[in-house]
């Protein structure tokens, strides 16, 4: 198996660099890749990290995956990067400030476009095409916590397709017991999820650690996202294993409230936690003034829903979501539902 | 008194800003403040967080402790400032935007420097001269997560370290590294000065409401051993652990991830014991261990987020005094 300049024979574990586009100083933001080849054939199992610079939990989990999977027990490829946004990771920056752009959105890339149009698309030509799964991992950056693993609406509920169904399944396989998807369009169209699928692959987005957590949950997330990982790779028949999950019942939301800041801006301060069952027009977070204390906005809930393990912490609040709740869409239970997934190619 | 647009009689207290320059786009460079002017003389103690534009969590409990305190029963003055940088704020940065400056490296600034310089040199003037105390509250931004109260060496140690000793943290720290920062001029000034290091974005989820806790805390208790309140003790100890420092480890110059093993804080290690390593982001190779230079207590301080800017505190160590 080769990616980019990475080979791989059968049974071995190589590690190197896809190249990618470079800056107008010859800076050359060179992707990092572990490429192991199991020794039996198998699925292409593509495992990302911090396309999103600042998110970097699943990064320190990607390397301990890649130094623990053994090649000669593996069936399948299993693709790690580590850090896909590494100059996102050197700034500790959501966005490549190479030219202000956010890769994940940016797929299936475009080689005469910008520098992270280009760095998308070398990517997605040499990695991404050639997997049949992708875990992409996000977390709460600096300014926020999470856990619960995302993925993309069904268009229609009634007749999903294959991917669709197929990432439904690892996303339960994953072994949290929060799943949620947003419902179509809540954030515009997003072009990269139209991208992996037309190439056949299936995407699931586990959002799990980040800062404000670290201190006290850090390991925890990173052994989370290992756990997971491996989950993944068992339902896929890569690995052998019964999988280990936090309990056999997963919660999936419909994830359709989002919160966004209010047209005032000061101190942020979010009032409820995981889990909390709101009702329409309960509080969620208070904009203070830092200065006088005194409360400049309250952000309500529109609707009744709960909260889905996510949001911003820190007490500012950014240009991305602050606030995200649910409803329940279903409650799986894995004793019951079949969550293996193989593929022809 | 008068500071900036503010005049309280005694026994009032009031809300303001001091103004100090302006930019070259004509804003205003100042800092919000409240003064809570006791009905009886005593001494003038100024609290002042948010430096640095990342330090903000104070910013949450700050402005309600000035609302909770009645003037008619206190002796003195207090100033508090819940977050003085405010541009660092705005755009979510340490440093003041105007000069790009970090407030905690211009000294007691300058009436004739950038905007950064004249701000701290007016705020100086009018607000850090004419007091007795000073509480410093730092955070550990969003790298690190800290719980003790620093004091400088300097002439003034004795009565900084009493001030420290009474405000209820676990950990109290004698001769933490003097640099140009407001606190520590005041402190070569002669005035009893208190770095409280309380809380950061790593311990933001689970210690949110205890830190805040611990700030609000700090400050009363501050008063109450100045003389200035009437009230009881709340805090997480009365007797903390006194340590004298000798070392602050920081970055050893191999770059990636920064692992320290936060179990070891608050407890005592030996010479050469690793305390956490630096691992390649990419590959998980160990490209360093950080060891400690000589036995020492590890205070409750240093960074927590595997990512930290060179020059941050990864642990503080020193010699158990009482």
């Amino acid at each position: 198996m080769r990616v980019g300049d990475v080979e791989a024979g059968p049974g071995q574990h190589a590690y190197g660099f896809v190249r990618v586009a470079a800056g107008r100083s010859g800076l050359a933001a060179d992707v990092p890749v572990h490429l192991i080849a199991g020794a039996a054939p198998g699925p292409v199992l593509l495992v990302q990290g911090a396309v999103h610079g600042n998110e970097i939990i699943a990064s320190i989990a990607i390397v301990r995956l890649a130094r623990a999977i053994d090649p000669a027990r593996l069936r399948g490829t299993v693709i790690g990067v580590p850090v896909l946004n590494r100059v996102g990771f050197d700034l500790s920056e959501r966005l490549n400030r190479m030219d202000g752009k956010d890769i994940s959105t940016l797929f299936p890339g475009c080689p005469s476009g910008g520098v992270s149009d280009q760095i998308a698309a070398a990517y997605f030509r040499e990695v991404v095409a050639r997997a049949n799964v992708m875990v992409e991992l996000h977390a709460g950056g600096q300014s926020g916590y999470e856990r619960y693993i995302l993925y993309t609406a069904d268009r229609d509920p009634a007749r999903p397709t294959e991917i669709e169904r197929n990432r439904r399944k690892l996303a339960i396989a994953f072994g949290l017991d929060t799943a949620a998807f947003f419902p179509q369009g809540i954030f515009g169209t997003n072009a990269s999820e139209e991208a992996f699928e037309r190439a056949g692959v299936v995407m699931i987005q586990p959002e799990i650690g980040g800062g404000t957590g670290w201190h006290e949950h850090g390991l925890d997330s990173v052994a989370d996202i290992e756990r997971g990982v491996r989950n993944v790779m068992k339902a896929l028949d890569m690995i052998d294993g019964e999988p280990e999950t936090d309990g056999p019942l997963c919660t999936v939301y419909n994830a359709g409230i989002v919160l966004w800041k209010p047209p005032v801006d000061a101190l942020f301060i979010r009032r409820q936690g995981f889990g909390a069952r709101l009702a329409a027009g309960d509080l969620y977070a208070t904009m203070q003034d830092p200065y006088t204390g005194e409360t400049l906005a309250e952000i309500r809930t529109p609707q009744a829903g709960i909260v889905i393990p996510s949001g911003q912490e820190w007490p500012t609040a950014g240009t991305t979501s602050i606030g995200i709740l649910g409803v329940v869409d279903a409650v799986e239970d894995r004793r019951t539902l079949e969550t293996s997934v193989r593929f022809a190619r | 008194m008068k500071i900036g647009n503010l005049a309280p009689q005694a026994g009032q207290k009031s809300y303001g800003t001091l103004v100090a320059t302006q930019t070259r786009g004509q804003f205003a460079a100042e800092i919000p403040l409240h003064v809570v002017r006791g009905a009886r003389h005593g001494p003038a103690l100024v609290v002042q967080a948010g430096v640095s534009g990342l330090e903000i969590e104070p910013s949450m409990v700050l402005p309600s402790v000035a609302e909770e305190l009645n003037p008619a029963e206190m002796s003195g003055t207090l100033v508090l400032v819940p977050l003085l940088n405010t541009s660092g704020f705005e755009f979510e940065q340490a440093n003041a935007i105007w000069d790009d400056t970090n407030l905690h490296e211009v000294g007691r600034g300058r009436a004739d420097g950038t905007v950064s310089e004249q701000l701290v040199d007016r705020y100086y003037r009018d607000v850090i001269a004419p007091a007795d105390a000073v509480l410093d509250v730092r955070t550990g931004a969003k790298w690190g997560y800290f719980r003790y109260a620093g004091v400088y060496e300097t002439a003034s140690q004795e009565r900084s370290r009493t001030l420290a000793t009474a405000l209820g943290l676990p950990h109290v720290l004698l001769g933490q590294p003097a640099g140009r920062t407001i606190a520590c001029e005041a402190a070569r000034d002669g005035k009893a000065v208190v770095s409280v290091w309380v809380g950061g974005g790593p311990g933001l989820r689970d210690h949110r409401e205890s830190d805040l806790r611990r700030i609000r805390n700090a400050v009363r208790n501050a008063l109450r051993s100045l003389g200035m309140l009437r009230a009881a003790f709340e805090g997480d100890t009365e007797q903390p652990m006194v340590v004298s420092c000798h070392t602050v480890l920081r970055h050893p110059g191999a770059r990636g991830f920064t692992f320290i093993d936060k179990s070891r804080r608050g407890t005592r290690v030996d010479a050469g014991q690793s305390i956490g390593q630096i691992v390649h982001p990419f590959t998980g190779d160990v490209l360093t261990e950080v060891k400690v230079p000589r036995d020492g207590f590890m205070i409750d301080a240093g960074a927590s987020w595997p990512v930290v800017p060179d020059g941050y505190p990864l642990a503080i160590l020193g010699d158990i005094v009482s």
